[in-house]
């Protein structure tokens, strides 16, 4: 022993001391991480030894790779006072108009586009069903206010910042500012676009004419829409031939054989509204149509867009918008003159989310570096754009906003009789997703920064604290169309692109005590969701009880007539083969997942980026083998979607024909839904898949030929690869 | 403490007998070697697994948790070697190892070197083969317009995206080999020693082996070691063509053959032998790595090179070399002066099973493989 060392007892104690040091450290590293960790790992399907690898890895590349920070949008000072636009029916063309046209709608080749190159494949006259009306859309630039409101820029802690001008000013912090006018590129220059109502058996022929070269109000038109301001407008989830359905997998193989239509240009799309198969029981109820342009439908739908298609079945009056007839759910119906109606009480919401620049925050994207927005500088701060709608095309999980809207205003209002609502919900963001829930609230919102949130939990700019539940949602209807039986519901799960159509009744509360003129409702979102990635709290996972956001203010007003009802049976399913299990093994299976190439191929099926001049290939089945994504018209098969995991939850889309969910995770739900997706027992064209979820889903391939898609619907997702293309065949 | 003045021991053959010089010591203190090299083995591939996750290329991200169990154990020969090769320097430089406060910080920051070269090696090997899978990708894709400077930019930024995360990646695994030396030492009460406890006893087992001992057995376990590989790829190589299936049974049983002879008659033919078995296949490697071997299924064209065939040919190039030094050593007779001190054979029967282990797991074997992973190619 060296003279230097300490004595043996000393030497004992501290090595004892080391030990215990080092093994109680890691216990307790290991228990406390267990403690804190578990439960975020386990809402997010990452509680496993796989999962905590893509936990790792997705922390390291939050904090090091990616840069997704949004600005902080300037609070709204007077939320709710702006009244909720409710969209009139669109009006048709007349047709001595149309004959007056040069290029007319018409079944021959060259009559389908200006392009000249197309035809329609399936005319209405060959199902039987007459000429098509005639609507004209224009793709227009045009100016459009989120709010009438005053606003106080915040920064992240939510005190009050900087802000500034077009000219250059800058305003101190605590000034109060109007909002400039954003920029849209929208359906007849509006958002929403117009509406149009449409019933089965009329068919309609949309003419969508591109004008986005022409800028009347010398806009700015920043840094986000396809760079050469090109279209691609799908009726989603319409049952449409290829060439109206506006699908990349078309359009770069046959038509316009690019990415959309360019400026001066037209396609005429034809909606036959002729249910699959001719079969009654496939008839829908809300379409809406959206850009599709490939690789930039996110940025064009959240830069306007965004149109509304709610479809009536005149069938037996069931479904044709009057109470006193059919199914007599909610609505008065007025034929109007030039060949329109309108259905009061009977009122699409279309939620988006936005973000509104702060001036302050880089714009930095993949773009910047393909020179698609050259005039722009960036990667540059814009305090020119102050206040006006900020995008980020290449997010790492998906685009959020914090400022909620409904219809085109940010927190609007509506006064609603003392009756019964048919609502249409409809979930227009790029990627958020949202739980509604009815909510009253004695001291009424209050703003997020006030009660001293921070950063991301500012989403949302307004909380009600003593927000409670008040009154339920009687679901009837979801993407697919009617239930086969109403759901009451407290509160319902609204994903990217679905629509949710529910009852409400404004005369009672959940209590059973009569509501009174003047009383309040609010519309509130519970579900948090801070990033694209998927929740961090709602009802069925992890909720947070302070998170309650209101979106839109309901005010009773006076009593009014009500001779609808919510009849106890809706519209019958399809039913499903019995041996539908049969087709198991041979099923086609797709799975969806992060991949992690640099630049803009992030979202990968069966490990490929999209492409659309081919057809998929299923991953391997039980039957052992790797089917083609090609079926045969008037075929029915099983797919299935499966979650790739790593903490992502996915709104797939599928187009063409709305399916039915028949296994969820490995389970057969065509008898017992499962919790969280009580509505599997419906039609449906979107499958929302939880992290690591899987569907398998029942469909059919009817009527039409042809290229079509399916892809992820969290926008983000689908304009970086995460889509695939597929086919009918002959 | 000096081994000079140690005593000659009894030789094991007559014929051998020499006066000793210090041959190094078998005192490894295994138990901590292993531990470190094993902790710094799992704690380095945990990050650079994770890592694969959001950088790596899509097929090799299914089972992280297999991968990880896989590649570090895979690893693992890796790691103990460089943990060997800390403890000879370590006893050079210090021969009172393990004394003085200074010198066990010295200990263990060499240490976290060598396992941080080790593991940011590892990290770069998986990074590149992510990167050249991630351009197979890229490559196939005709992503719509998305050609010349949009698909170059791609690459790019792939390209950049594999930097960052092995820059990333570098300073996790020498920050993590860091707290895991340290936790290792703390855990042995403060001292890092890699031989065995406390002072040697005296007069035991200082050296035990002949010299020339080590040199067979650094020359068996390399041939064995190349025999294993080229077991391992036959069934890869007779799903292709069961000619090259067949050959490369025969090689692997020669190559055997060879190390036993070595073992059991340890002379001139069966050394010969041993270099034979290793210049012919060698030979062989280089002709079809380069202009391509002129018969079987792809006759006449250069084949990749692969992690398999890169480990076995190391192996046989080590036989070359140690048979060479050997027919040198007894040319000369450079009596008591061993060619390979027993610390060196450690750290070379270490090197050599390392070197298999890679091999292995590029042999495209099942469970082994740390090419593919387990999930699918697409395709
Ligand atoms: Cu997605």
């Amino acid at each position: 022993m060296s003279p230097e060392e300490p004595p043996a007892a000393a030497q004992v104690s501290r090595r004892l001391f080391l030990r215990t040091g080092a093994v109680g450290t890691a216990g307790l590293l290991g228990v406390s991480a267990h403690a804190a960790w578990s439960p975020l790992l386990a809402q997010r399907g990452l509680l496993s030894p796989d999962g905590v690898f893509s936990a790792v890895g997705t922390a390291l590349a939050d904090a090091v790779f990616y840069t997704e920070h949004f600005p902080i949008s300037p609070l709204i000072l007077h939320p709710f006072e702006d009244q909720l636009p409710v969209p009139r029916a669109l009006a048709p063309v007349a047709l001595s108009d149309v004959r007056g046209w040069s290029l007319p709608p018409g079944p021959g080749l060259g009559e389908q586009s200006s392009l000249r190159n197309e035809r329609h494949q399936k005319w209405p006259s060959q199902v039987g069903y007459p000429d098509p009306i005639v609507y004209q859309i224009e793709l227009l630039v045009r100016p459009h206010s989120w709010t009438t409101s005053k606003v106080l820029p915040i920064d992240d802690e939510g005190r009050p910042t900087e802000s500034f001008d077009r000219e250059g000013r800058v305003f101190a912090p605590g000034t109060e500012r109007t909002l400039p006018p954003s920029t849209i590129y929208g359906f007849n220059g509006t958002f929403p676009g117009p509406m149009i109502n449409a019933e089965y058996g009329r068919p309609v022929l949309v003419r969508f004419v591109n004008r986005l070269d022409e800028n009347p109000y010398a806009l700015d038109r920043q840094d986000f829409g396809a760079p050469d301001w090109s279209f691609l407008t799908h009726l989603h989830n319409g049952h449409t031939a290829p060439e109206s359905d506006g699908n990349p997998h078309y359009a770069m193989t046959s038509g316009p054989r690019s990415m959309g239509y360019l400026p001066g240009t037209w396609v005429d799309n034809l909606y036959l509204n002729w249910p699959a198969g001719g079969d009654e029981r496939e008839k829908q109820s809300f379409f809406w149509f959206h850009d599709h342009r490939m690789d930039h439908t996110g940025s064009n739908v959240y830069k306007g867009m965004v149109g509304l298609y709610p479809i009536y079945d005149p069938t037996n009056a069931m479904d044709m918008g009057d109470e006193r007839r059919g199914l007599r759910l909610p609505g008065v119906r007025t034929d109007r003159a030039d060949g329109a109606f309108d259905v009061a009480y009977h009122i699409p919401l279309a939620l988006h989310d936005l973000s509104l620049d702060d001036g302050v925050t880089l714009h930095h994207d993949i773009h910047d570096t393909q020179g698609d927005f050259p005039g722009t500088g960036n990667p540059a701060e814009h305090p020119e754009w102050w206040g006006t709608t900020f995008f980020k095309h290449f997010p790492n999980h998906g685009f959020v906003g914090d400022v909620f809207g409904v219809n085109g205003v940010a927190y609007p209002a509506l006064e609603v009789k003392r009756r019964k609502y048919r609502f249409r919900f409809l979930d227009a963001s790029v990627a958020r997703i949202y739980e509604l829930a009815l909510m009253s609230s004695t001291q009424g919102p209050r703003s997020a920064a006030s009660l001293g949130y921070v950063d991301d939990e500012l989403q949302g700019q307004y909380r009600i604290p003593d927000g409670q539940r008040c009154m339920r949602f009687t679901q009837i209807a979801s993407d697919g169309g009617l239930l086969p039986f109403p759901l009451v519901r407290d509160s319902f799960e609204l994903w990217p692109a679905k629509r949710r159509e529910v009852v409400v009744d404004f005369t009672r509360y959940l209590d059973g005590s009569p509501t009174t003129k003047g009383d309040v409702v609010y519309l509130t979102n519970v579900m948090k969701m801070p990033d694209g990635r998927m929740w961090e709290s709602s009802s069925r996972s992890s909720p947070d009880a302070a998170y309650k956001v209101p979106i839109l203010k309901f005010v009773i007003g006076d009593t009014a007539p009500d001779d609808s009802q919510v009849p106890p049976v809706l519209r019958p399913l399809p039913p499903l083969p019995p041996r539908w299990k049969d087709l198991m093994p041979n099923r086609l299976i797709f799975e969806v997942k992060r991949g992690a190439l640099g630049g803009e191929t992030e979202w990968l099926i069966n490990g490929e980026p999209f492409e659309p001049d081919s057809v998929a290939r299923s991953l391997k089945n039980p039957a052992g083998r790797r089917p083609l994504a090609e079926q045969r018209m008037g075929s029915f098969n099983l797919w299935e979607i499966r979650n790739g995991g790593g903490g992502w939850v996915h709104p797939f889309h599928l187009h063409m024909e709305e399916h039915r969910t028949v296994m969820r995770n490995g389970r057969d739900v065509t008898t017992t839904p499962q919790r969280g997706h009580p509505d599997d027992v419906s039609r449906e064209d979107l499958a929302s898949l939880d992290p690591n979820g899987s569907v398998v889903v029942y469909r059919g391939f009817r009527d039409f030929v042809g290229p079509y898609v399916a892809h992820c619907h969290n926008l983000a997702h689908e304009d970086h690869s995460m889509m695939f293309g597929w086919s009918i065949t002959p | 403490m000096t081994a000079v003045s140690r005593p000659p021991q009894a030789a094991m053959r007559s014929e051998v007998v020499q006066p000793r010089v210090y041959d190094g010591n078998l005192d490894v203190a295994w138990l901590t070697v292993l531990g470190l090299a094993a902790s710094m083995a799992f704690a380095d591939m945990f990050w650079v697994v994770s890592l694969r996750q959001v950088a790596g290329a899509i097929e090799r991200t299914s089972d992280p948790f297999t991968d990880w169990v896989r590649e570090s154990t895979l690893l693992l020969p890796t790691y103990v070697a460089a943990v060997l090769c800390v403890r000879v320097v370590r006893r050079r430089r210090t021969p009172s190892a393990a004394a003085g406060g200074t010198s066990r910080v010295g200990t263990a920051l060499v240490l976290v070197g060598a396992g941080t070269l080790v593991g940011v090696l590892a990290l770069a090997a998986s990074s590149l083969y992510d990167y050249r899978l991630e351009l197979a990708l890229l490559g196939h894709t005709a992503h719509g317009s998305c050609v010349a400077d949009c698909l170059d930019s791609q690459r790019t930024s792939t390209a950049l995206l594999q930097l960052k995360s092995l820059g990333l990646g570098s300073a996790l695994v020498l920050a993590t080999n860091l707290v895991v030396v340290g936790w290792v030492a703390a855990l042995l009460g403060g001292r890092l020693r890699l031989d065995r406890a406390g002072d040697p006893p005296r007069g035991h087992r200082r050296i035990g082996v002949h010299h020339r001992d080590g040199l067979t057995a650094v020359v068996v376990s390399a041939l064995v070691g190349a025999a294993v590989l080229h077991a391992a790829v036959v069934p890869e190589h007779a799903s292709e063509w069961l000619v090259a299936g067949a050959f490369f049974v025969a090689l692997a049983c020669v190559q055997a053959g060879a190390a036993g002879a070595v073992v059991h008659h340890g002379g001139r033919v069966s050394w010969t032998a041993a270099a034979l078995v290793s210049a012919v296949p060698l030979a062989v490697w280089l002709w079809s790595r380069t202009v391509g071997l002129p018969w079987g299924p792809e006759a006449g064209a250069a084949e990749p090179l692969g992690v398999a065939d890169l480990a076995a040919a190391t192996l046989e190039l080590a036989t070359l070399v140690l048979v060479g030094s050997w027919a040198r050593h007894r040319r000369h007779r450079l009596a008591g002066r061993p060619l390979l001190t027993v610390d060196t054979t450690l750290i070379a029967l270490v090197a050599l099973l390392a070197v298999t282990a890679l091999g292995l797991g590029g042999s495209g074997l099942g469970w082994l493989d740390l090419t593919s992973g387990t999930g699918h190619v697409p395709g």
